[in-house]
Formats: C-alpha cells, structure tokens, sequence
C-alpha cells in the first residue's frame, strides 16, 4: 500500500506549528531536536512540493495555450 | 298616524347601507352600451352605461382601469364588474366598475376569471412550487405553431444568443379546437425527453385566439411537469392561465428564448474574466503559499539553532550562580554562627580563667597568711626552746666548775669503762685537754 501523501497544507501548517514552539523554545532539548529535525524536512518537502506545482501550473498552461 | 321625520342624510345613508349591504348588489356583471365616457385627469373613469330602457352611472378608478387593455369608447358594448354604491354628497347610485370587458366575450372572461381564482386557491399558481430556470440550457424544447412568426422570432432569438443549445420543435395548433389537447400532449411527451428547459409560446391574438392557453387540462399538465418551463403567449398585457401555472411568464415568445439563453458574448467574456481570475488566483496562491513557507524557512529557529541551545546554557549558567550564590550564602552564615559560637566561648574561657585566677590569688594569698602564721609560731616556739635549751644547756653546768670525760667518742660516766693508761679527753666550759689514766680507784 503506498504511503499516504501528506497535502502542502498540512505541511505548512505543521512547519508553522513547529516554528512557533521553537521559537518558545520551552520544550525538552530531545524534543527541540526532533522538532527542529521535522521542520527541516517539511521546508524541504515544502518547498519541493511548490517547485512540482509551480511546474505543473506552467505545464497546463502552455498546453492550454497550445490547444487554442 | 304620526310619521319620524328623516333628515335628508340619514334617509341616503339608510339607502346606501342597504344597497351596499345587499349581497345582489355586490359583484354584478352587467351588460350594457358605453355613453358619456370621459377621461379623467385623475386617470378615473366616468361613463354611464345603458340600454334601450333605462341607464345607469359607473365610476372606474385608475387602480381598477390600469390593468384594463382595452381602450373603451362611446357606444361600444361593453360586460362590466363591479359593486353598487351610492354617493352621499349628490344622493346618486352609482356603479363602481372594478372590470371591463368588450362585450361578446363576457362567458369566457367570467370562466377565465373562475378558472383562475380556483387554480390559485388550490396553489397551481404559487411561487414554491415554481422551478428553476438553467442559466445555460443545453437542450431546449419548443412547443409552438408550425411556420408561425413566434416560431421564427424563438429560434432567431436564440440562434443569437445562444448557438450552443440543441432546440426540438415539437409543432402543434395553437388556437381552435383540439389545439389544448395538442399542446397538452406535447408538453406531457417533451416531460420525458429530459429537456433543460421547455418554451410554450404564441404570437399575439383574440382572448378567444389564446383561449387553449387558457385550459384547465393544460393548466394541470404544466404543474405537473418536471422541466422547468417558460411561457410567452401573446403580448405584454395579455396573461393566460398557462403563463399563471408556468415557472416563468415572458411577455412575448422573443422574451421567453430571452429568458432561457445567456448571451453568448456575455458568457464568453465571464469565461475569460474567470480565466484571468483563474490565473491571477492560482498565481496569488502560489505566491502565499512561497511567502509562508519563506516566513518558517526565515524564522530565527533554522537561521540560527544553536541559539536554541545557547539559551539553555544561559539558563543553565543563571541556574549555577544562583546555586553559587545559594552556597555561599549557606556558608557565610555557618561562619557567622561559628565565630559568634568562638567568641562565646573565648569570653567563657576568659570568665572562668579569671575566675580561675581570682580563686587562685585568693588562695595564694591566704596561704601566705597561714604561711606567715606559721613561721611566727614556729620562730616564737623556737625562742622558748633557746631559751629552755639555754637554761639546761650543760655548758651551763660546765661553767660551774663540771667536766665531761670522754674516751674517743664516748662519754665516761663509770671509771669501769677506764683503764690504765687510757688516753682520755676532758670537756671544761672553756676549752679541752687530753690527760692519760695513771690510776683508777673504785669508789662505792
């Protein structure tokens, strides 16, 4: 069964969460570790998620352009 | 025979309540021919209406002769409706006409009206019930006359506005007998085809030329149909049964393809406006969705983590001066307490050497007393002794004129203890001689 694909949405608001703990930097220091772990990957995840959209939008369109 | 005198008021007031509360009075439908028709400014109307024995005088108000197509002259026959009234200032009867109608159609205006008050009271007319119209139609049926000018004007109509839906014609009679069953029937038939929407239309015509629109049959087909359906029959002020119980009434067949179609520069021009709406939009998301993701991706925690951890030093360094602090305020008061317990016990020392010392002079010092004592005594008794041992002293007795004989170191007090020539020494109480024994002479 193939791994359920997490939305952007979901990631953003996640790393959004994870930011705003860090930043009250008040959990255990294993915890922070993690949490500073998980951020990373969903910035990069995040942001390769947006670069794939990017390209897609770009790709519709200039089928879309090439049909008319 | 006395007789109550009436004032002239009363007596007209009386007539007047009587007439108006006479229920053959009320509602009539008289038929007559029009004289004296004047227009008033007001927009009443005042006319008399007659026939060849008496005659009678009506008023119509403007809010009852507005919904009036027909444009009433002298000498026409006309069929009116209305209540008799009397008007007290000039003690007239007089007819308040609410309808009217050219004469000759007065049996079908009279069904026509019933008709209509029994289908709303049982609710064919009412809004809730009335369907939706689709705003872009893509299959519409069209229930008109073969070759008929509604015909033409409904497929222009649409040809124009909107190309793009398939119309089936469904041709039928629109006036004269069997023409409502026709129309009935075509209405039940397209009902199955599945039809966005279905038009019922007529040119323009005679209340008896549109009187199949006018059909209790067809009335109760529409308002059982499941497609939404659009009337135009006739012109602006002629209104049918049919467009009553239809979903929507268009005042002429043009109006009805109207009211179905969108306009098709209209719905290109929305199709661009949601295309650039479409890209801006996806575009905007984009971009929010980047600056969110640059707003965590720029936040202090991944610029600069490690100040997550200089943090906890810092809190970990506040936390050891205050442990710091903590000993040595835990120890300065240990020392406090140990030099305040020291000097205690200094001061007691010192009490009790001096005290110590106090004992000891004062023995001392009482020593020296019993010493002194002592010595005094022993000094006075040693005197007594002198003088005692002065007194037997043998010296004393030597000097007397006694001598002590001794032999070595023996004194002789017995001449047994001599012997011839014994080398003797004599003690006197001023010197001391040696003599040698020549003789011994024993004496008792």
């Amino acid at each position: 069964m193939p791994e359920k694909e997490v939305s952007f949405e979901q990631s953003i608001n996640r790393l959004e969460e994870i930011v705003s703990i860090l930043e009250e930097n008040d959990q255990s220091l294993d915890k922070t570790i993690a949490l500073f772990e998980e951020g990373l990957d969903l910035v990069k995840y995040c942001d390769n998620k947006l670069k794939q959209f990017e390209l897609k939008i770009e790709e519709i369109k200039r089928k879309n352009d090439e049909e008319e | 025979m006395s007789k109550q005198v009436l004032t002239v008021s009363s007596l007209v007031r009386y007539l007047k309540n009587r007439l108006e509360g006479d229920s053959m009075t009320q509602h009539v439908l008289v038929e007559g021919e029009l004289s004296n028709f004047s227009n008033y400014r007001s927009g009443h109307w005042y006319f008399t209406l007659k026939d060849s024995n008496a005659q009678l005088r009506c008023a119509m108000f403007a809010s009852s002769n507005r919904k009036i197509s027909y444009v009433p002259k002298d000498g026409d026959k006309v069929l009116v409706q209305g209540d008799i009234s009397v008007f007290e200032g000039r003690g007239e009867m007089q007819l308040i006409v609410t309808n009217m109608k050219p004469s000759g159609i007065g049996d079908l205006f009279i069904q026509f009206e019933a008709l209509k008050k029994k289908l709303s009271e049982e609710g064919l007319f009412a809004e809730e019930h009335k369907k939706e119209i689709p705003l872009y139609p893509e299959h519409i049926g069209l229930v008109t006359g073969k070759n008929t000018a509604a015909r033409s004007d409904v497929l222009t109509t649409l040809q124009r506005r909107w190309p793009v839906a398939e119309v089936h014609e469904y041709p039928v009679l629109v006036q004269g007998t069997g023409s409502a069953e026709q129309i009935t029937d075509a209405l039940k038939y397209m009902d199955t085809l599945g039809y966005d929407v279905i038009l019922l239309v007529r040119g323009g015509g005679s209340i008896e030329d549109l009187w199949s629109f006018n059909s209790e049959m067809l009335a109760r087909t529409i308002y059982d149909m499941h497609t939404p359906i659009i009337t135009g029959v006739g012109h602006e002020v002629d209104f049918t049964i049919a467009d009553f119980v239809a979903d929507l009434r268009a005042p002429t067949p043009t109006g009805a393809a109207e009211r179905c179609s969108p306009d098709i520069r209209e719905v290109k021009d929305f199709v661009r406006t949601m295309k650039d709406r479409l890209n801006r939009e996806t575009t905007a998301l984009l971009n929010t969705s980047s600056q969110r993701l640059d707003i965590s991706r720029n936040s202090a925690i991944f610029r600069d983590p490690e100040k997550m951890i200089r943090e906890r030093r810092f809190a970990l360094n506040t936390l050891l001066n205050g442990l710091e602090k903590q000993v040595t305020a835990v120890n300065s008061e240990y020392q406090i307490r140990l030099n305040a317990n020291e000097n205690q016990l200094i001061s007691l020392l010192k009490t009790t050497i001096h005290a110590s010392r106090m004992t000891i002079a004062h023995d001392r010092e009482k020593l020296y007393q019993s010493i002194n004592d002592t010595q005094l005594q022993n000094t006075r008794k040693l005197r007594e002794m002198i003088n005692l041992l002065d007194a037997y002293s043998p010296l004393k007795v030597l000097e007397r004129g006694y001598s002590i004989v001794m032999k070595d170191t023996t004194v002789i007090n017995t001449v047994s203890q001599l012997n011839k020539d014994d080398q003797i020494h004599i003690r006197l109480h001023d010197g001391q001689a040696d003599a040698r024994i020549t003789k011994i002479i024993q004496e008792d």
